[in-house]
């Protein structure tokens, strides 16, 4: 304790202290802590995880192992999921993680590394029960949570993919209109063929996206795959108006070329 | 006898809404005639041309407002968010100036008022959009053991950016404070936020809205080994290891510990209570669905706030925030876009060399590309606790040593990269390229504190930190200085002090005010 109080008087007449040591040195400085205090629970796990980070899994799982024996905690069993999943271990992990959801402990982490693990061990329905129970612990997740979820189960077939979609739609109610989740959406509807599905999608994004010129060339490469040549081409002509009137950006001035290149392919198909 | 509406939580003025209720004009200012209650935490934010938030913390839960600040006429009732209420006023004018009262009395107090925006694409009716811009302001919470060896130094960099208003910028009001992260040290708890930024800007926040980024003092309390940043006697004993704010490596809120237990708080970072952001592109901008990060738009301006710290640690998250910000440019339109966040991509300020650092990498390598492909037009960032600002650059998302100045920076007539100052302003579509390709990066981090390598001894092998690395204030990608000047290095400022950007139909301004009020840097961009 007195040598903890020393470093941050230091610290304080140092005024430095707001650097963020590398990864890698992390290990051997738990390896001196630990050599120093003789062992501890809380640092076993925390160079467990950083034996995980590094792939050093039969350092990780020494290193559980001895916190094991000096207690459990709700970082511990944490730890040891992560340790399970990256062996490939999917289902003990969930069974670690599904143990601190039962307990009510971990908070909404436990829930998506549950749902995660059961995703990995193709569990799809379960998995998409534990995003749905993670989902409605927290009034608002980021889009991205969405996203790694349903890109998890799209990995799992057609199931998993339509659990996706359903997932999706969930992210898109809960949060509004968003163009992360909507056009991941899309892309899955023109996987499986559903070309008219996903055109409709797309097409909702039009005012949250102000009818851009880039979401007009968008559109009109879903109404090619949806053979409305038409419609592609009124698409395309209003994306090409739209682009010579605005300001040169690198990436309007692409989007243009690629316009008149799509353009050519469908008039030289019609 | 006259009527007036009276709705939920917003009223409407100027038009007739089916969700408000017509009411005989008598009740109506009688509503109005209550009185002032001082709130705690008064905050104005998502100000738009018709539109405006109120936030406070207290037992007051409605405002009125009006044009007049001796007649108020429109009551609003607010509702409750977690510890605060939160009014939203709808049905306003236009760049057009409004009196309120917190406690719905029929008087305003001296300075609660506000200004909404000008209206979409335009520029402000007294001439410029006026930009107050702080990083790293947040050390007045800094209070360790007692002592704060920052006392005073947000506040007098306050008080000199107001002298400069004052004497030399025409007074004009601000139409935005912009934060750029690292605003309630050192770990954004909810008492740091009262101490860093509401005790120091109170007069400002009664009248300017805010639009804030996250930074790694907002995240929360972790542990960490000061062994791996000091070369201190004591570390010949082993590492020392303690809980400090800054350091955390986690993207997500749900991580925050604000008590040092080594366990979440399972409240989420102050910071996304203490805010009220767009999420649904309620401001102008693309819906982002999440509080950190968004985008707004004011009058002619794009602005858009990214949050850094997601950049290293959550790839699912990085590619989401990605994938918006493309969105969000290829849907904006407006004259000008500002994008604001906490890491810098370019910086060699003290313990912050964006060679190195995870999130400042990820910074120049994923986001810096979008910038110059979609138009962007100036970054600001804090983190390093000095000012470095860029030439005009583009396509430079390497390390330092790669930095090639003739082939990554607008020239001038000699040859060599071009200040952008009064006499040969950049422009927006460079000269050289034809497109509008090239951006500006500011690193403005000393708004509350400056770092220097001032007794330091150069870094010993394996050292990263608390070291003279040599390299102090020395990025390439940043302008010149006159180095023999006092506080002046190589390619940046060591002196407190902050931004202010001012920004018309056809011309941008972006200055660095010291703590003396003098301008000591200051660029143009002219379409």
């Amino acid at each position: 304790m007195k040598r903890f109080a020393l470093g941050f008087y230091i610290c304080l007449q140092a005024s430095l202290c707001w650097a963020h040591p590398a990864g890698h040195q992390r290990i051997a400085q738990l390896d001196d802590l630990l050599a120093e205090q003789g062992g501890s629970h809380a640092v076993y796990v925390a160079r467990a995880l950083e034996y995980l980070s590094l792939g050093e899994w039969t350092a990780a799982l020494a290193d559980l192992n001895r916190a094991a024996e000096l207690g459990n905690s709700v970082a511990l069993q944490m730890a040891r999921g992560k340790y399970h999943d990256s062996l490939g271990d999917h289902a003990t992990a969930a069974s670690l993680y599904r143990e601190l959801v039962l307990g009510n402990s971990g908070g909404a982490e436990a829930h998506l590394n549950l749902a995660r693990s059961l995703a990995r061990a193709n569990q799809i329905d379960a998995s998409a029960a534990a995003y749905d129970s993670y989902f409605a612990l927290l009034p608002v997740s980021h889009p991205g949570d969405y996203r790694s979820a349903a890109e998890l189960m799209v990995s799992r077939g057609e199931e998993g993919r339509r659990a996706a979609l359903r997932l999706l739609d969930d992210g898109l109610i809960r949060l509004g209109p968003n163009s992360q989740l909507q056009r991941l959406a899309v892309t899955l509807e023109q996987e499986s063929g559903q070309h008219d599905r996903a055109l409709v999608r797309w097409n909702t994004m039009g005012p949250t996206l102000n009818h851009n010129s880039f979401w007009q060339l968008e559109m009109a490469v879903l109404e090619q795959s949806a053979g409305h040549m038409p419609a592609a081409e009124r698409r395309l002509q209003a994306a090409m108006t739209e682009l010579e009137s605005q300001r040169k950006t690198p990436a309007r001035m692409g989007l243009l070329k690629e316009a008149a290149e799509l353009m050519a392919s469908i008039r030289a198909i019609r | 006898m006259s009527f007036r509406k009276v709705c939920g939580t917003a009223i409407t003025l100027g038009s007739m809404l089916g969700a408000c209720q017509i009411i005989p004009e008598e009740s109506s200012l009688s509503q109005c005639g209550a009185a002032e209650q001082a709130p705690e935490r008064l905050l104005l934010q998502q100000v738009s041309a018709d539109g405006i938030t109120l936030k406070w913390r207290g037992a007051a839960d409605a405002v009125c407002v009006g044009a007049s600040a001796d007649a108020l006429d429109t009551y609003v009732a607010a509702t409750q968010e977690g510890d605060y209420k939160i009014a939203r006023i709808s049905g306003l004018n236009p760049d057009h100036r409004y009196f309120y009262s917190i406690g719905a009395a029929s008087r305003a107090p001296t300075g609660q008022f506000f200004q909404t925006a000008p209206p979409k694409g335009n520029t402000a009716k007294d001439g410029a959009i006026r930009m107050w811009l702080l990083g790293d302001s947040g050390t007045a919470s800094d209070t360790r053991n007692g002592k704060n060896k920052y006392a005073g130094q947000a506040q007098a960099v306050k008080e000199a950016f107001f002298r400069y208003n004052r004497e030399q910028a025409d007074n004009q009001p601000i139409d935005l404070m912009i934060l750029l992260g690292d605003n309630a040290y050192t770990a954004g708890t909810d008492q740091q936020w009262q101490a860093g930024f509401f005790d120091v800007y109170p007069e400002m926040l009664s009248s300017v809205p805010v639009y804030p980024t996250i930074g790694n003092h907002e995240m929360g309390y972790a542990l960490v080994d000061y062994c791996g940043w000091y070369d201190l006697p004591v570390c010949a004993e082993g590492p020392l290891f303690h809980y400090h704010g800054g350091i955390s490596q986690s993207a997500d809120p749900d991580s925050f510990d604000g008590d040092m237990d080594g366990k979440p708080d399972q409240t989420g970072p102050p910071y996304l209570e203490i805010f009220s952001l767009p999420t649904r592109g309620e401001v102008g901008g693309v819906a982002s669905g999440t509080e950190q990060y968004y985008s707004v738009d004011y009058g002619n301006v794009h602005l858009v706030s990214l949050d850094s710290q997601l950049t290293p640690y959550d790839e699912g998250q990085l590619q989401a925030m990605r994938d918006w910000l493309v969105d969000d440019l290829r849907s904006n339109q407006q004259d000008w876009t500002v994008v604001i966040f906490h890491h810098p991509p370019y910086s060699r300020g003290m313990n912050h060399d964006s060679d190195y650092e995870g999130a400042q990498v990820s910074m120049r390598e994923t986001f810096a590309p979008v910038f110059e492909s979609h138009g962007v037009d100036v970054i600001y960032s804090g983190h390093a606790h000095s000012y470095e600002r860029s030439w005009y650059l583009t396509g430079h998302h390497g390390s330092a040593a790669s930095f090639d100045p003739g082939k990554h920076t607008e020239l001038n007539a000699n040859g060599d990269p071009a200040l952008g100052q009064t006499d040969s302003p950049y422009q927006q579509i460079s000269r050289s390229s034809g497109v509008d390709d090239k951006a500006v990066y500011t690193v403005s981090g000393s708004a509350g504190k400056v770092t220097t390598i001032k007794g330091l001894a150069p870094c010993k092998a394996g050292q990263f930190a608390g070291c003279n690395t040599g390299t102090w204030l020395q990025h390439p990608a940043h302008r010149t200085f006159d180095s023999s000047l006092d506080g002046y290095e190589p390619n940046g400022i060591a002196r407190l002090g902050s931004v202010v950007l001012d920004i018309t139909a056809d011309r941008l301004v972006s200055r660095f005010v010291d703590v003396e009020g003098s301008v000591l840097d200051y660029f143009v961009i002219e379409k």
